[in-house]
């Protein structure tokens, strides 16, 4: 886990992440009914962000928070993700490039990005980023903290990752791009 | 009637294709481009009458887009297809001119009630 318990906003940090957390599972749950996954169970919530899942994240940014939320999987998850987002067979998404399956992770950050600013108190603030796709974990300075909440939906498990700090510590500078006027 | 489809995913161009046929509005023919900045081209040479457009891209975003369209005197029926749907976004969409705002994820219901009063 990277530690970090520092206040934003005269509130604890761990308090806003649980916050980010809890809204972005549960805009993932949704997302997930709208792409006909089977019913999405959360497994647990742990600190640290798998080492072996590739995923893809996005910033959110305000004045107070700079952070990323990502979504991380198994390369056959990633591929039932996409076969549902795209309304194909599992046979067709065999065919695609690792390319054509990094976008349609990236996408489902931006939509699951787009969810959160909706449903989270505040969210109006938030500023997108332009999503990334990664095959490792991305590893932060100790302002920085991260907590990860694992979902399964029929045989595949999602981990839904937050990584938040002060808007000072620079999570998410990558691919950062004001979306709101 | 000819459609601009405007998003760097190209998933998501895949979607809103197949939305669109599930839409009832199979029989549009649809170009494809990757940000405001490649449309500009398209637009020039495909004559589009309707655009739907991501907002959030390189290079050129959507706003900024619409923006130049309204600077060239362009009427073509602009809408945003995109992750946000807020309140001040919806507000600077319109008065820029856009007809609509449609914001992921959508469904072929919304597509209908939408664009049905913008195509006919």
């Amino acid at each position: 886990m990277l530690q970090g318990a520092s206040s934003i906003g005269g509130r604890r940090l761990p308090t806003v992440i649980q916050e980010w957390l809890e809204v972005t599972t549960k805009a993932f749950t949704k997302l997930s009914e709208d792409f006909e996954l089977p019913e999405c169970t959360h497994i647990e919530s742990v600190g640290d962000i798998p080492r072996n899942q590739p995923g893809a994240y996005i910033s959110l940014t305000n004045e107070e928070h700079a952070g990323l939320v990502g979504v991380l999987t198994t390369d056959q998850g990633q591929k039932a993700l996409t076969a549902n987002m795209l309304g194909m067979e599992l046979e067709e998404v065999a065919e695609l490039d690792e390319g054509e399956i990094a976008d349609c992770m990236r996408e489902v950050a931006n939509i699951l990005a787009g969810m959160v600013k909706s449903l989270l108190t505040g969210g109006e603030d938030l500023k997108l980023g332009l999503p990334v796709y990664s095959l490792s974990p991305l590893q932060y300075g100790s302002s920085v903290r991260s907590e990860v909440a694992k979902v399964r939906a029929g045989e595949h498990t999602f981990a839904i990752v937050i990584i938040l700090g002060p808007t000072k510590s620079g999570v998410g500078a990558a691919g950062r791009k004001e979306s709101a006027a | 009637m000819k459609v601009l489809v405007v998003d760097d995913s190209k998933a998501m161009r895949m979607i809103v294709k197949r939305t669109l046929r599930q839409a009832g509005f199979g029989h549009f023919e649809v170009v494809e481009a990757e940000n405001g900045q490649d449309a500009l081209s398209k637009i020039e040479a495909e004559a589009p009458q309707l655009i739907l457009s991501d907002w959030n891209m390189p290079e050129m975003s959507g706003i900024e887009l619409l923006d130049k369209l309204a600077e060239s005197g362009s009427k073509v029926k602009f809408g945003f297809v995109t992750s946000e749907g807020s309140d001040s976004m919806r507000q600077r969409a319109t008065e820029s001119g856009a007809l609509f705002l449609i914001a992921k994820p959508f469904n072929a219901d919304t597509f209908k009630e939408i664009l049905s009063p913008h195509v006919s």
